[in-house]
């Protein structure tokens, strides 16, 4: 038994006072009265010098209830032995090492440095510890699980450690450390298949890194670190620090002369000694002269962007190298300038360009060049022939009026191709091209009542066309109004084409209807953008619209702007080309290594930065995969980042601070085990119990010695 | 009981009746307070005092002449001396001490602590005793007031009745009428039990109520803070009055005689002590004797006839007591009033 709050038991002493009273004889006898106590002081008890003691069973119950009483007081408690192991400091541990695999960690010998760490802490786990092992650069890899650890005996831990470990270095990947962090405190805390804890001793992440300023903590931030999980940080620190990197600064949206300037952004790492860099810009075709090199200053902690002379000659791409600091793992950069190519956009119409009131005169300028692409709008009348190379190229047709039978044959072959084509409904006649296109009997299209002015509803914002305007900022449509709108019956619309509605008009009539037809896609506008039909054209809404309508008939897959080492490449599009044009694809990384690419056409295997190719026949077009920028950002970062995230380090320097946090978890365990017992309830009551037994007895004593008393009381008179 | 030894208290400053001390005729107390009527009781100490009193060298005071005063229109025909007209054809009026004039005032404590007593009455089972057999400082205080009122009674003088604890509690006037001396009597047995004794309050108030110059003879423990009884002494005494003290005590208050440590409890404070009297006594009989000591330097300080009486003291010895003092206040009155006429 042990006590909670031991102080309490000195009360015990507290038996001497039951015992004394026993042993005052001289208590007074009895009253007497006085007439006055004017004259008379009180006087100290005397103490029987006879050691013979009285009622010895009431003695015994006070003393009884004075110890009861102070057991109570002292909180007792009785150890459960599972408990006590548990806790006790030499207890079992469960450690994960987390071993850092990125880029940065290829500098000097970090690497090597790392491993030695992860073998010593390896070598410092008692047979009883458990161990897992997880590499992590942007991802996190489980290199030795805790099973296989517990599996092993303990003599070959260290050998499953080397063998886990035998083929790992330093990837060109990025750095997550949140994520690895995550993982690992997961990891310490998963369920069993009962759905408790695997594990409750001491529980410890060890991260062997050079925990690196870029290093992504992001994902620690909407993360609750459990309490039970401590984190070491074992970092590896590079001798010489200075590091500078360097990125390429891309623009998408810069059009013309901007799109062709290269602009480089230099970072210097916060712990470097140097400033001053030199980078070198090669032209991707090398040929010898052409190089250029700039002198940079970057102040240590900073980064620069600094603009090349003379970009047109590398306005195909170039090769940026970056001279002067220790770590050289990050002083490449590739600029890969796109092709630009030209979209064909047809517009079936008979309305000059320059006529205000007509369609066309708005799609001259709807479609304005990027630096991705230029847009040739070409107008064709009803009627004309149709340039069958124009119309295999074109992605997108609008159908301004109703075309001829020759036209509608061409368009619907190259719509069920996969291009799209935008009908716009301006009459009523309109309904039997849309008829005729869509090979349908009939679609009954009229004009519809419109009182005053009409207003779009019923936006499908789930929609690729409109996703871009679901924020609320921007999903207003009901600023736009139209004065006149045509009514499509739904019913006509077979269910085969898939028709759904994207926008309706107050009235909940279609206002924009998209169906598939083949391949390809036909969108009807149950309106349109001409003034006498309404507003439409001169929304702000107007020209993202029909530039989204023509990125989504182009189907080509968003890239990120930057391609960085582990990124997987969608180059689904470049199977697809391939396979129209009867050629073989071949992606290449640097001039000589082939890729392959997964079945649904990505390609992951972008384990370094450089220049790919991918080779359709004799077309070769090149992109790069950068570094992650973060990697640059070398410098380590402090422990504060981590309590900041509310990661609880395990204390290693203050062995203080362990026995105190020890003593306090050793302290509410005991509180802990003692409010369950709650033993001083029952002490409690034994001792009111005792009392109450007491004062009965001492009643009891003191009736029969009154009666007693009396005739000798009688006895005592008589003497006097 | 035990007898107290050497007594460290002062005996008491007026040993006159030593003489009649010695006199074999007294009753002895215990046979006394058998009497169970008030009023007898009186009747038999003041008939022995008076049968023995022949023998004494002091005589009786009764209705005496003091002057002549000549006649002027207005007096008394009564008072007319006509033998001394007789003689000498002049007409003079008689003046005689008033006899009503002696108005005496008993001031009976009946506080608490005067109902205690360690004086055995094997015969009697008082209600009014602490302890029963037991008579008590206020059986024998209300003894002593009664025998006075009926010494006084048969004198023809007025007696009046102040029975006080912390207040006055019962005020009968100062008269002689028949049956006064009866309620006085009854009023003296009736009185109950009071409270805390203060001195001074009731000394203010009786000395505010009467007017009429007189004696007051006070009889109490005067167990209690003497702070004011000095002051409250001397404005009685400076109003005319002449005051008699009959400090009454019980033989176990003035020597402490316990053997048993016990709880002492104080009937008027209530409060309790416990008290081993082997351990204390000395201190106990020097601070009594302090108490006594202060209360003569009182006394004798404002001309007051201080008499200490033991509950166990016979009756008679008090009334000769009462009887010496008052023949020496007149005494003293007559020599002021010669030296006033001289003067």
């Amino acid at each position: 038994m042990s006590f909670l709050a031991p102080l309490f038991l000195a009360g015990i002493a507290a038996v001497s006072l039951p015992i004394l009273f026993h042993l005052i004889r001289r208590t007074p006898k009895g009253r007497m009265n006085f007439s006055s106590l004017m004259f008379l002081t009180p006087s100290p008890p005397r103490v029987t010098s006879r050691s013979r003691l009285e009622h010895w069973l009431l003695l015994l119950l006070r003393v009884l209830a004075v110890i009861l009483l102070a057991l109570a007081f002292a909180r007792p408690f009785l150890w459960d032995q599972a408990a006590v192991e548990a806790e006790q400091p030499g207890a079992a541990r469960r450690v994960v090492v987390l071993i850092d695999t990125s880029a940065s960690m290829s500098r000097e010998d970090l690497w090597s440095r790392a491993v030695i760490l992860l073998k010593d802490t390896a070598k410092d786990l008692k047979p009883t510890d458990t161990l897992g092992v997880f590499a992590f650069d942007r991802s996190v890899q489980r290199l030795l699980t805790f099973e296989a650890w517990t599996a092993a005996p303990p003599g070959q831990r260290l050998a499953l450690v080397d063998e886990a470990i035998a083929n790992l270095k330093p990837t060109q990947r990025g750095t997550n450390l949140g994520e690895a962090l995550v993982a690992a405190a997961d990891a310490l805390n998963e369920l069993d298949a009962t759905g408790k804890q695997s594990f409750t001793g001491n529980k410890q992440a060890v991260l062997i890194s050079d925990v690196q300023q870029g290093g992504d903590l992001k994902s620690l931030d909407a993360y609750d670190w459990p309490a039970d999980v401590t984190l070491e940080v074992k970092a590896v620190a590079a001798r010489k620090p200075t590091n500078a990197g360097v990125q390429v600064v891309t623009d998408r949206d810069a059009v013309g002369p901007q799109a062709q300037q290269l602009r480089l952004r230099i970072t210097n790492a916060k712990a470097s000694t140097k400033d001053r860099f030199q980078i070198e810009v090669r032209p991707l075709v090398a040929t010898a002269g052409q190089a250029e090199t700039i002198d940079v200053y970057v102040p240590a902690g900073e980064s620069r962007v600094v603009r090349v002379e003379k970009s047109d000659l590398f306005a195909a791409g170039g090769t940026i190298t970056l001279r002067g600091d220790n770590a050289a793992f990050d002083n490449e950069a590739w600029r890969i300038v796109p092709p630009t190519r030209e979209v064909t956009v047809i517009y079936i119409g008979s309305d000059p360009a320059n006529d205000v009131r007509g369609l066309h005169y708005y799609l001259t300028n709807v479609f304005l060049p990027t630096s991705g692409r230029t847009v040739k709008l070409t107008a064709v009348k009803p009627g004309d022939a149709l340039d069958a190379q124009t119309l295999t190229r074109a992605s997108l047709i609008i159908v301004g009026e109703s075309p001829s039978d020759a036209q509608l044959t061409s368009l619907c072959s190259r719509v069920e191709q996969g291009a799209t084509a935008l009908v716009v409904l301006r009459e009523n006649d309109d309904g039997l091209s849309l008829a005729s296109l869509l090979d349908l009997g009939k679609v009954d299209v009229r004009e519809a009542n419109v009182t005053d002015y009409a207003m779009l509803s019923q936006v499908d914002f789930t929609h690729a066309l409109f996703a871009p305007f679901a924020d609320p900022r921007f999903s207003d449509f009901t600023k736009i109004r139209f004065w006149k709108h045509r009514t499509l019956e739904m019913q006509s619309l077979p269910a085969e084409l898939k028709p759904h509605v994207l926008a309706r008009f107050d009235d909940a009539s279609p206002a924009l209807v998209e169906t598939t037809l083949g391949q390809g896609t036909c969108m009807i506008l149950a309106s349109s953008w001409a003034p006498a039909d309404g507003q439409l054209a001169l929304s702000s809404k107007f020209v993202p619209l029909m530039n989204v309508l023509l990125e989504q008939s182009e189907r080509l897959p968003r890239q990120a702007p930057r391609i960085e080492v582990g990124d997987a490449v969608d180059l689904s599009w470049a199977v697809k080309l391939a396979a129209q044009r009867s050629q073989a694809l071949i992606v290449t990384r640097g001039t000589d290594t082939t890729l392959g690419l997964g079945e649904d056409g990505m390609l992951t295997a972008t384990d370094e930065p450089g220049l790919y190719t991918v080779a359709i026949g004799p077309e070769l077009m090149p992109f790069a995969v950068a570094l992650s920028p973060g990697e640059s950002e070398t410098s380590p970062m402090t422990v504060d980042e981590f309590e900041k995230r509310g990661v609880r380090l395990f204390q290693t320097a203050s062995t203080a601070l362990i026995a105190s946090q020890a003593d306090r978890a050793r302290q509410m365990r005991m509180a802990e085990l003692e409010n369950r017992h709650k033993l001083w309830r029952w002490m409690l009551v034994a001792a009111l119990g005792i009392l109450a037994l007491e004062s009965w007895l001492a009643g009891y004593f003191a009736s029969r010695a009154g009666s007693a008393g009396e005739g000798a009381g009688g006895e005592a008179t008589q003497a006097s | 009981m035990t007898a107290a030894p050497a007594n460290p208290i002062p005996a008491s400053p007026r040993s006159a009746g030593q003489a009649f001390r010695g006199s074999a005729s007294l009753i002895d107390p215990r046979t006394l307070m058998r009497i169970k009527g008030l009023e007898l009781r009186a009747r038999a100490i003041v008939q022995g005092f008076m049968s023995g009193l022949h023998r004494s060298p002091y005589h009786g005071f009764s209705v005496e002449f003091t002057e002549y005063r000549q006649y002027t229109v207005g007096d008394d025909p009564r008072y007319i001396d006509w033998k001394l007209y007789a003689r000498s054809d002049r007409l003079y009026v008689k003046r005689f001490e008033d006899e009503t004039n002696l108005r005496c005032w008993l001031l009976v404590d009946n506080s608490k602590s005067m109902h205690f007593g360690t004086v055995k009455d094997d015969a009697r089972q008082s209600p009014g005793i602490a302890m029963p057999g037991l008579w008590t400082k206020a059986d024998y205080a209300a003894t002593l007031a009664a025998t006075f009122a009926y010494f006084l009674s048969t004198q023809r003088d007025a007696a009046g009745l102040v029975s006080f604890d912390e207040d006055i509690r019962e005020y009968l006037p100062a008269r002689y009428r028949p049956g006064h001396l009866r309620r006085l009597m009854v009023a003296l047995e009736r009185t109950p039990e009071g409270k805390g004794t203060n001195l001074t309050e009731p000394l203010k108030r009786v000395a505010d109520l009467v007017t009429k110059r007189g004696i007051h003879v006070l009889i109490s423990d005067l167990l209690a803070p003497l702070n004011g009884l000095e002051t409250h002494l001397g404005y009685l005494r400076s109003r005319g009055h002449e005051v008699m003290v009959f400090h009454l005590l019980d033989p176990a208050e003035l020597s402490l005689a316990f053997d048993d440590a016990a709880m002492f409890y104080d009937v008027e404070s209530q409060r309790e002590l416990y008290v081993d009297p082997d351990l204390i006594r000395k201190q106990y009989t020097q601070r009594m004797g302090e108490h006594l000591k202060a209360i003569e330097v009182i006394c004798d300080k404002q001309g007051v006839d201080y008499h200490r009486i033991t509950t166990d003291t016979p009756l008679e010895l008090a009334l000769f007591d009462f009887l010496s003092g008052r023949q020496m206040i007149k005494r003293t009155v007559m020599r002021r009033q010669g030296e006033g006429r001289r003067g």
